[in-house]
């Protein structure tokens, strides 16, 4: 018997075998399209105009952190005023994405982009709402497939990881629900060939038509930065960032850290903003001395620098303008710390 | 597991699979574990005591023995999953009456399985009460015959006389068992994954707003739930029952085809098997069945079904989607009893069209809790703006798919015809099984509907 039941074993496995060994002719993988496995449409389309750039030219700068990075840092705009100033060419790539915390960006950074990438400096943005959550990449990524393979790692999760990573049959787990569902495939934002996604109206704009679905992003500046501060408010995403130095270090990179401008009215709504701002910026630069890391901050220790409503198109993400001038300051400040 | 298993002697494969149910248990909540400890206990020493004093002719004593398993189960089903219920309706009609009446509010977690583990160790009590049964000696056996993994959060509801001569007795496992439990894997896979899980996603979308679809879209999602319904519980069932072959044991069908059902009645003989005859044995037979006057059987009849309903969850609209069953086997026992006409193809074709769109509609209130959202699911319905909508090719498609599974085995009335016709074909279909299941689970976890309840 145990010889019958062995060939039933072998059927089985050969079969699912013939069925990856399918997927991979060309014709037949187009036929049957990977889902999108990532938690966002955004990260493939990045994975897509990283993979084009690298076949023409190496990626000296890499810009990581949330969709603030995704939308208020201009790649091209960065390249043309670092390489003006630095008397060399540079050529930088956006990652940033939408809606992560600190410890999602190690998990993308870890897992990804610095298997992609091998980039001279990465450059980490932060804002202040970032550093003080304690929220970890295992609960943002709950419910999608990869992320959450990474962030539990164990057999289970690496065993996961890794058939997402080499099987073209598991790439396709869903795809039969999706067709069946008519689901329309998950997009991310438009983006140029660098990483950078286009930009919305101004919060100017969005505040004289009153109609703008962004003007949600102006409700919240009334609540301003008001809650208890202490030592321990950022202890949870200072430990983060350590871990992503350490990554970028291992990888060979140079880290960066770069203090992300917020439209200044929330910390100024709140009754002791201004020593609050100073606060962060004081822990990100005593914390960037203790490990050796670079801090840039383009707003010069002052949170009314970025304050005009035309820079930005919601509390903390900026229009073309606002990034516009980011990138310009952020590649001045990068030429005279490195060149 | 199985390589470990097989490689057991008897007794010690009873120890393996007492200790694998209590893990697999535990790993949902390992607090309730202790609810099965005490069903188990009681109902050991009630098999035990009650068999001791029936046979010494004290039916009194033997009595008193089966009320206390009673009790006790239905004391951790009340509790458990209907304090709540009673409640608020208590508190809901106190409050229409004008009366003042406060009850200490709970927040109590359902158990997993609580509903199908108490109905299996309260039969076991009964049947030894009954004398049909000599009670189990060996506590292991018992034990596992309460706690046994496959089926123990979901059913079947497996009667004592069935299963625990099964844990008694060596198991002889033999190529067809992994052929047999193969085939009921795969098709539980398929049913649960493949039709329930993506056919329930579908449907969700137009029960969660029935206000906003179209007539064709409700009623396709009423088609749409009722495969997931079916696919999910009899997906389950089958996964149960393919798994408990792999290691020896046979456990009941829970369903036959419910959909191919002529009437309701022959529904109810078809859907949840396993269920359906125990209310029949515990609860109708002994409230009189049909033994009495046509009224009397009416009044057991929608006892039964109300009772029926209630079992699936604590909330009105279970009692609701009971009560119509109940309806309509009354209504379908009048029909029959005032009329004579031959069986033909045509009347079962038209029966089986007709049962299967009442008890299609009837899922309705059995999936929507809210009254409103019942009657906007029946208005909409109402509308008749039924025109073209992809939804259809989705309906059509889990039909198709669940009559190729359905299909072969009624009409060969063999349920394991790929099998036995086919044996070599078996190892690639299970393998192709693997495949569609693989692209078809999105990674998302949606666990079966009943076990719930």
């Amino acid at each position: 018997m145990s010889r019958s039941v062995g060939r039933i074993v072998v059927g089985i496995i050969a079969t699912v075998l013939l069925a990856e060994g399918l997927l991979r002719i060309p014709a037949v993988a187009d036929a049957v399209p990977e889902r999108n496995p990532y938690y966002h449409g955004g990260v493939q389309e990045r994975i897509d105009a990283l993979e084009a750039l690298q076949a023409e030219s190496d990626i000296d700068v890499l810009f990581i952190g949330s969709s603030v990075v995704r939308s208020n840092v201009s790649p091209h705009v960065f390249d043309d005023e670092a390489s003006i100033a630095l008397g060399r060419p540079i050529t930088s790539f956006n990652v940033g994405g939408s809606g992560l915390h600190l410890d999602s960006v190690r998990l993308l950074y870890e897992r990804l982009w610095s298997k992609l990438a091998e980039p001279d400096y990465v450059v980490q943005f932060v804002r202040y709402a970032e550093l003080r959550s304690d929220k970890t990449a295992q609960e943002f990524f709950a419910n999608n497939d990869i992320e959450r393979a990474w962030a539990e790692g164990g057999i289970a999760g690496s065993t996961r990881s890794f058939l997402q990573e080499h099987s073209a049959l598991y790439r396709r787990r869903g795809v039969l629900a999706a067709w069946l569902s008519h689901e329309k495939p998950q997009r991310g934002y438009k983006i140029d060939d660098r990483g950078h996604s286009e930009s919305k109206p101004s919060l100017s704009e969005a505040l004289a038509t009153r109609d703008h679905s962004d003007i949600a992003g102006y409700e919240a500046i009334a609540s301003g930065y008001g809650d208890p501060l202490d030592e321990e408010t950022f202890a949870t995403g200072l430990a983060v960032l350590e871990q992503t130095a350490q990554l970028v270090e291992d990888s060979g990179s140079v880290y960066v850290i770069a203090n992300m401008p917020e439209y200044p009215e929330k910390f100024l709504a709140a009754p002791d903003g201004e020593e609050r701002y100073q606060f962060y910026l004081d822990t990100l630069e005593e914390f960037a001395r203790e490990h050796g890391i670079v801090f840039l901050d383009v707003t010069g220790g002052d949170a009314n620098d970025f304050s005009a409503m035309e820079l930005y198109s919601d509390y903390h993400h900026f229009t073309e303008t606002g990034a516009t001038r980011l990138s310009k300051d952020l590649a001045l400040a990068f030429a005279i710390t490195f060149g | 597991m199985l390589i470990v298993y097989y490689r057991l002697t008897h007794r010690w494969q009873n120890v393996f699979l007492l200790i694998a149910s209590y893990v697999f248990y535990s790993a949902w909540d390992y607090r309730f574990l202790s609810l099965i400890l005490i069903s188990t206990g009681v109902d050991y020493l009630v098999g035990l005591r009650a068999h001791a004093a029936r046979e010494a002719g004290r039916s009194k004593v033997a009595r008193r023995f089966l009320l206390l398993s009673v009790c006790t189960n239905l004391g951790i089903l009340g509790f458990f999953k209907y304090y709540g219920f009673f409640v608020d309706s208590a508190q809901s009609l106190a409050g229409d009456l004008g009366l003042d009446f406060v009850a200490p509010s709970l927040t109590i977690v359902l158990p997993v399985g609580i509903s199908f583990y108490t109905f299996q160790t309260m039969s076991y009590a009964i049947d030894v009460y009954r004398g049909k049964l000599a009670p189990t000696r060996n506590l292991v056996d018992f034990a596992v015959y309460v706690a046994f993994f496959p089926q123990l959060v979901a059913g079947p509801i497996e009667r004592a006389t069935h299963l625990i001569p099964q844990i008694q007795s060596p198991r002889a496992i033999s190529l067809d068992d992994i052929r047999e439990g193969l085939l009921l894997i795969g098709t539980g896979l398929i049913r649960k994954v493949v039709i329930a899980d993506v056919a329930g996603t579908i449907a969700d979308t137009y029960f969660s707003a029935p206000g906003k679809a179209s007539s064709t879209q409700l009623l396709m999602a009423a088609y749409l739930y009722s495969m997931q319904i079916y696919g999910d519980f009899s997906g389950y069932s089958n996964i149960a029952r393919g798994t408990a072959r792999l290691m020896g044991f046979d456990l009941i069908r829970n369903f036959h085809h419910p959909y191919f059902a002529v009437s309701v009645a022959d529904f109810w003989r078809r859907w949840h098997i396993s269920l359906s005859t125990w209310l029949r044995d515990y609860l109708y037979i002994p409230l009189g069945g049909n033994r009495g006057s046509a009224r009397r059987t009416q009044i057991n009849l929608m006892l039964t079904m109300l009772l029926g309903g209630l079992w699936h969850g604590a909330s009105w609209n279970f009692v609701i989607w009971g009560g119509l069953h109940g309806i309509y086997l009354v209504v379908h026992r009048f029909v029959r009893s005032h009329r004579r006409a031959q069986a033909t193809k045509i009347g079962a074709i038209f029966g089986a069209f007709l049962t299967f769109h009442v008890v299609t509609l009837t899922w309705i209130p059995f999936r929507l809790t809210a009254f409103s959202d019942v009657a906007a699911y029946f208005e909409g319905l109402g509308r008749f703006d039924f025109s073209y909508d992809p939804i259809l090719w989705s309906a059509v498609f889990f039909a198709v798919v669940l009559l190729l599974i359905d299909g072969p085995q009624a009409i060969t009335n063999d349920e394991y015809v790929l099998a036995r016709r086919w044996p070599g074909a078996l190892a690639p279909a299970f393998g192709i099984v693997l495949i569609v299941v693989l692209l078809t689970s999105g990674g998302v976890q949606t666990p079966f509907i009943y076990f719930q309840f």
